[in-house]
């Protein structure tokens, strides 16, 4: 799995890089987390955003975080 | 009728509702929760008519006449047309806009309410632009789609901050296993960093960037606004790495030190001309603190969250709202 994780990570970093002119420059220092949809954990509906950063976008993010993996952390 | 709206996995509006179930049992309120379509609607302008407009939204009728207090915090209505022919879909749904625009002022009509829908589109870069009219502190900031400007600025600040305009997320389908989502974070980047970004951009054009000087801080300020009052709170993130650049890259092992903390008056009377430039009576705002001793506005998120910062400091803002908007219901 960390190696199909790692291909797709890469694979999205290389198309941010190749497609640069279409984003911000801010994307190029985005962080990329691979969400595994097979995986759930019912414990991770817990999780909550309390500084409310992310009010604008899906709130599932941070409330579901354990089914995103990021390789740099494995 | 109190009106509330909100997404129904928000803590925050269940807190208000208890107290408010604790403090009077006798107000009807309409609580709504996240996207509801609205059925039907007759809305009279002038004419005397108002008394008349009545909006039905998921079976749920409510009488705008009746309706004297409310908070929007979440959620939207909708109304789409159901016709086979695409194109005139896509003109009702503008129409339609234009409707939903009379009905979220009607409902939340400012003076009996704490927020309305349309202060979600709330736009990030004229709220700086207003801030500084209002005689705020804000760091330098460049917009630009031109890669040159960009590095210019970077050559001229040294450390800059790139940040998203609006959401900062998107998703890619990978395949039908894995998704990947890129998070356009808040980056803390320097002029050589910058500079090496420049083969990617052979044409000098980019998407719009945004990037603002960074600013060294002692700490940051989340400042909840409500009825004009300022409730505010130190946190020390400073010394985390992790936090460092943003209190919001939360570090839930050594969580940042937070504090209630007092604003100068001076600060308090500028934020409250620019909530009133805005057009918002509720937000949440962030600010820093410099080792030069100044206060430097960075952003206002009309319906952020605030049980955090209410817990902290013992503030009891749920509570709070609970006794505004039952207090303007019983004006």
């Amino acid at each position: 799995m960390t190696s199909e994780i790692s291909f797709y990570r890469s694979s999205v970093q290389a198309m941010i890089q190749k497609d640069a002119p279409a984003f911000p420059a801010g994307i190029q220092f985005a962080d990329i987390m691979i969400e595994d949809k097979h995986y759930s954990d019912p414990a991770a509906s817990e999780e909550e955003d309390p500084g409310g950063s992310h009010a604008v976008a899906p709130s599932f993010f941070y409330k579901q975080i354990s089914r995103f993996i990021n390789p740099e952390l494995l | 009728m109190i009106v509330i709206q909100s997404s129904a996995d928000d803590a925050a509006t269940q807190d208000v509702l208890d107290w408010m179930r604790y403090l009077r049992q006798d107000v009807p309120i309409a609580d709504l929760y996240d996207t509801l379509p609205v059925d039907d609607l007759s809305l009279y302008i002038g004419d005397n008519g108002a008394a008349k407009n009545a909006v039905t939204v998921n079976g749920r009728r409510l009488d705008i006449g009746g309706i004297r207090s409310s908070w929007f915090r979440r959620g939207r209505f909708t109304m789409r047309a159901d016709s086979k022919l695409p194109s005139w879909n896509r003109l009702a749904a503008t129409e339609n806009e234009d409707v939903l625009g009379l009905i979220d002022d009607l409902i939340y009509p400012g003076d009996r309410s704490i927020n309305k829908f349309s202060d979600v589109l709330i736009n990030k870069l004229k709220c700086l632009a207003l801030a500084e009219k209002a005689g705020l502190l804000i760091p330098a900031t460049l917009v630009t789609t031109a890669f040159t400007a960009l590095l210019q600025f970077a050559r001229e600040k040294q450390l800059i901050i790139l940040k998203p305009i609006g959401t900062p997320f998107f998703k890619i389908a990978c395949n039908e296993r894995y998704n990947a989502h890129v998070v356009n974070k808040v980056s803390q980047v320097s002029h050589a960093q910058i500079e090496r970004l420049g083969v990617l951009y052979p044409g000098d054009k980019m998407s719009t960037t945004c990037a603002q000087q960074y600013i060294e801080k002692k700490w940051e300020i989340r400042t909840v606004f409500l009825n004009n009052e300022c409730y505010s709170m130190a946190i020390f993130s400073q010394q985390n790495e992790q936090t460092r650049i943003d209190f919001r890259n939360y570090d839930e092992e050594r969580p940042n030190r937070c504090l209630p903390y007092s604003l100068p008056d001076t600060i308090v009377e500028k934020l409250r001309k620019l909530m009133l430039l805005l057009n918002i009576n509720c937000g949440s705002i962030d600010m820093i603190y410099t080792p030069q001793k100044e206060y430097v506005f960075l952003e206002v998120n009309p319906v952020g969250q605030y049980g955090w910062l209410s817990t902290h400091c013992n503030y009891f803002i749920d509570k709070r709202i609970a006794l505004l908007l039952l207090s303007r219901y019983d004006e």
